[in-house]
This record gives structure tokens, sequence and C-alpha cells, in this order.
């Protein structure tokens, strides 16, 4: 191979620049692969024993994960975190993908305004959404309740939907709708079965976003839920501020796993929507 | 004391109520007395929004600023202001070479390392700063590493966790995918025909970047750096895990006022007031960018 001297400063300058995002990527990933090691330390620190740095096989143990799995608070709060997720998941999707439609109704009046109020959780600091909640719950009779907490994450995952779907609906035909109505289909049928096929990577996307949004939200789980209402990210906050063991390092991993698989499935979710040329979008957390 | 007296003239309406009342209390001739139940018992008062600003209403309603000891809160929001500026300057400066790369790499590599950005922007918030805790405590990675290294002893070691620092640095970690995703899809859209144009110019390499590449990306770094802000200031769990005393945020206020002091009016003071800054900044880059901030990033 010879080398193209003339060349040599873009290739310095290349290689600059690996170095330099290869410090950024560490910066960005390092807090999240300590993690996975310290989840298997066999002794009750956070830290790296010497034991570990050896690869000593004695140092490592599962014991933290048969905390979180066999320990009966632990276990409510995953059980709490799921439930929780998967009906304000339902609830996201099925109300954002609605007010989505109608946005996206040609006739809707103050289209700006409405779609402004319905994706402002997106925009709000969570602390401050969650003191309103707090204050507009109690006179509901909702705060410490699980349908408080419904209510709310709905509230906070819906606007991922309207946008994913939204932008699912920008590349949407509208003459396929109305050749489903010529063609004798009543309005629930062309729905079900032309519209929701066509933009379901757009709703299922939303929903993923939803989910995810629900699974780490804690604010709103201090403010308004109760002790039986604990969830895996309020477990978490306790044991970091009051006892520091490593069975939190377990759920992280465990976490990071649900997040890997979460991430990877909005990445297939794009790619079929991209085949269909429309535009996918990534989410805010706080 | 108004419980009494107002069980007694009850009783028996009394000729002067002036001479019945200091007959009660000597406290009732006070004219401060009589302000202060004037002013609880007002049904709206900005008594709340003076205090979440230090300032106090005295009797006459009259603004002051509150005593030296007691100021607290402009200080907070100036510390918010200044935190959520610097990590929004430093994520764009980590941003930019980084999106740079995924723009310039083949797709598959791109790809991947686009995986990498996404990891952290999926994975929970209280796992990164568990993370952060882990590596920054007194006994932790950074600090081992550092001994190890040799740069510090065990006695000259650094106090990385529970300051200003460690809610800089882990606020930066969390926010920084927010703005390489923007500032990566406006550089995915810039033709390199254009780079190499102005090349054939004659244009040298930094020229080239500074009046060609850094004008066509700066929409995709404002809009970036817009969403890491908005964020940043009302940012309140990583804070409240590692800002230790000094490394709080205004958001901390909110909390310790619904949660503890139980004072939920100057709770909701300080929630409407960091609220009223975050619109305002939305407002602005609405403004100045078109509806495009949300859009490019989400």
């Amino acid at each position: 191979m010879t080398v193209n001297w003339e060349r040599w400063p873009a290739l310095v300058g290349r290689g600059l620049l690996y170095a330099i995002c290869a410090l950024i990527l560490l910066f960005l990933v390092a807090p999240i692969l300590v993690v996975i090691p310290l989840s298997f330390n066999a002794e009750p620190f956070f830290t790296f024993t010497p034991g570990m740095l050896r690869l000593d096989a004695q140092a490592y143990s599962t014991r933290w994960y048969e905390v979180v799995l066999r320990d009966p608070v632990w276990l409510q709060s995953i059980r709490n975190s799921l439930l929780l997720a998967v009906l304000s998941t339902l609830l996201a999707t099925t109300l954002g993908t609605m007010a989505a439609l109608g946005l996206h109704n040609a006739r809707m009046p103050a289209k700006g305004l409405i779609t402004s109020i319905l994706i402002s959780p997106m925009i709000v600091p969570p602390i401050v959404a969650a003191t309103g909640m707090y204050f507009f719950y109690s006179r509901l009779d909702l705060t410490q309740t699980m349908t408080g907490l419904v209510v709310a994450h709905t509230l906070l995952g819906s606007p991922f939907v309207v946008v994913t779907v939204l932008a699912t609906l920008s590349n949407f035909d509208g003459n396929l709708t109305r050749a489903a109505a010529t063609l004798g289909a009543n309005p629930a049928q062309t729905f079900l079965k032309v519209v929701l096929p066509l933009i379901a990577p757009g709703v299922l996307s939303g929903a993923v976003f939803a989910f995810a949004t629900s699974l780490d939200e804690l604010i709103v789980v201090l403010f308004l839920g109760s002790v039986d209402q604990r969830t895996i990210p309020r477990q978490m906050w306790s044991g970091i501020r009051e006892n520091v063991s490593p069975a939190i390092l377990a759920m992280a991993t465990i976490l990071i796993a649900v997040s890997l698989a979460l991430m990877i499935a909005l990445e297939l979710l794009r790619r079929r929507a991209d085949r269909r040329g429309a535009s996918m979008s990534a989410p805010a957390s706080q | 004391m108004v419980q009494k007296a107002f069980r007694r003239s009850m009783l028996a309406p009394p000729s002067s109520w002036r001479a019945a009342f200091a007959q009660l209390s000597p406290e009732w001739e006070d004219p401060a007395f009589w302000a202060a139940l004037k002013r609880v018992g007002q049904p709206l008062s900005l008594r709340q929004y003076a205090y979440a600003v230090d300032l106090r209403l005295d009797q006459n309603d009259q603004l002051k600023l509150a005593p030296d000891e007691q100021r607290l809160y402009v200080g907070l929001f100036w510390r918010t202001f200044w935190v959520s500026a610097g990590v929004t300057l430093f994520c764009a400066l980590l941003a930019y070479p980084l999106a740079y790369l995924l723009a310039s790499s083949s797709a598959k590599v791109a790809g991947l390392l686009l995986m990498l950005v996404l990891m952290p922007f999926w994975t929970s918030v209280l796992v990164r700063t568990s993370g952060w805790i882990v590596l920054l405590q007194d006994q932790g990675v950074v600090n081992d590493l550092l001994i190890w290294a040799g740069a510090v002893s065990e006695a000259t070691k650094p106090s990385l966790n529970n300051n200003l620092f460690a809610t800089f640095v882990a606020m930066s970690q969390i926010l920084l995918p927010f703005i390489v995703l923007p500032i990566f899809s406006v550089m995915k859209t810039i033709p390199p025909t254009y780079l190499r144009a102005a090349r054939s110019l004659g244009a040298p390499p930094l020229y080239c970047f500074l009046r060609v590449y850094l004008p066509m990306t700066l929409p995709g770094v404002a809009a970036g750096m817009s969403l890491v802000f908005i964020q940043a200031v009302g940012f309140y769990i990583t804070p409240a895990l590692v800002g230790g005393q000094r490394g709080q945020l205004i958001s901390a206020m909110i909390s310790y006022h619904m949660q503890s002091s139980l004072n939920w009016g100057l709770a909701a003071a300080v929630s409407v007031l960091l609220l009223s800054a975050v619109l305002t900044l939305y407002w602005i880059s609405r403004r100045l960018l078109g509806p495009g901030p949300i859009k490019v990033a989400r």
C-alpha cells in the first residue's frame, strides 16, 4: 500500500476526529456500561472489589438479582410499573391516534392551538406538570390512587403518539379513504381496514415512546403515588437515597436490557416506515 | 385570641368595641395586628410570588428585599440559568464533532454509531444517574483510575460527587443525545459537493469549514441547543441525586415545598415562574427557528 503524502493533513484530521469522538462516545456509554459488571458484585458495595478486578469468580454472584426478583417490595414495584405502563400506553395510543386523525382533517379548526396544547407535556418541565397535577387531582380524589397515576401517565405519553402518528399521516394518501368509501365501506371499516394498517408503524412507535416514558417516569409517582403505588423508578430513587445496595444496579441492568429491546423494536418500525417513505421521530425524556 | 374576642362579643355586645377588645388583650390596640388579619383574609395575594423572588410584602403591602440570610430563590434561579447555559454549550461542543462523524461515515458505520448515541437516550434517567454515582463517588471508578495512574493520591483525590460538578457532568451526558440528533439530521442534508466546490475554488480547509459548512449546520445546532436548554432548566431527579447541597437547581425548591414544608402556595408560585421562563424560551426559539426544534429532534 502506498501512502499518499499529499493527503496527510486530511488523514491526521480524520484520526483526530476519531480520537475525539471515541472519548465523547465513552462519556456517553460509560455510566451505563459500568453498572453491568457491578450488578454481579458478591459484596454489598457500590464499588469494584479487588477480587472483581482480578476476575476472581468468587467475587461475582447473582445474589442481587435474587433480591430484586424475590423481595416482595421490589416485586410489587415491578408489577406496578408494568401495569401502569401497559394501561397508560393503551390509553395514550388510542387517544393520541384519534387526536392525530382529527388534526389531520383539513376542516379541523384551530389546528395550531390544539396541537400546541396536546404536545405541551413535552415542553412543560415534569416537576411543574406534577405540581399542577397534584393540586388538580386532589380535587378529584385521584391522588394516591392507581387510576390517578394511569391518567397522569396517559397525559405524559400521548404527545409522542400524536407527533409520530401525525408524521405518518403526512405521507398518507387521502384518496385511499375516498376510494374505500366509494367501494361501499363505512367509516369504521375504512379506518380499520385501510387507514390503520397503513399508519400502523407510526401508531406502534408512538406506543413504544409512551411505554418508555411511563416506565421511566418518577416525579409524578413521587408527588401523586402512595406507598402502595411504588414503581421501579420510585424504588430505585429511595434505594439510591437511603441504602445504596447493588440491588439497584441489578435492577438497572434489567432496565438496560429492556431499553435495548425497546430501541431495537423502534429501529425495526422505523425501517418499515422508511420503506414507505414516512419519517419517524425521536423522544424527549426529562 | 381572635376566637376569645369573638365569643365574648357574641355574648354581650359592648358599648365601645375598641375598649372591649383592648380589655381582652392589649395587642388589639396594635394596628399591625389588624393589618396582618386583613392580609391573610384576602382571597388572592401576590405574597408567595414576592417570596419566590426573595422579596417580602410588609404590613402596608410595600415590597422590600428579604433579609440577606433568607435570600435563596434568586440565587437558585441564577444558578439554574448558568448551569443550563453551561450544559447547553458543553453539549454543543461535544455534539458537533460526533454528529460530523455520523454524517460523514458510511451508512453501516453511521447506523452502528447512532445506536451508541441512542442507547443512553433510551436508558432510564435513574439508571444513568446511578451509573454516575458509581463513577464519581469518593471510592468511585474515576478516582480509582486517577490514583492508579498516579495523578492523585488517596489523600488528595478530588471530591467529584455530591456537588455542582456532578450535576453538570451527569446532566450533560443525559442531554447530549438531544443535540446530536438535530445536528446530525441537518448535516446529512448538506451535499458534499458544496465543500468540494469551495475547495476547488481555492478555499483553505479552515475557511471552507467556517464560511461554508458551519453556517449551513447552524439551524441544527440552534435547534438542539434550545431543546437541551429548555429541558435543563426543569431538571430535578439528577441534581437531587448527585448534586448534594451545592448542586441543586430551582426545581429542588418546588419539590421541597410540595413534599416537606407543605407550603403549596410557594411551590405553585415557583412552578409558575419556572413555567413562564420555559414557555418564553420556547416561544423565542419558535420565533427564531420556525416550528423546527420539535420536529427536527422528535
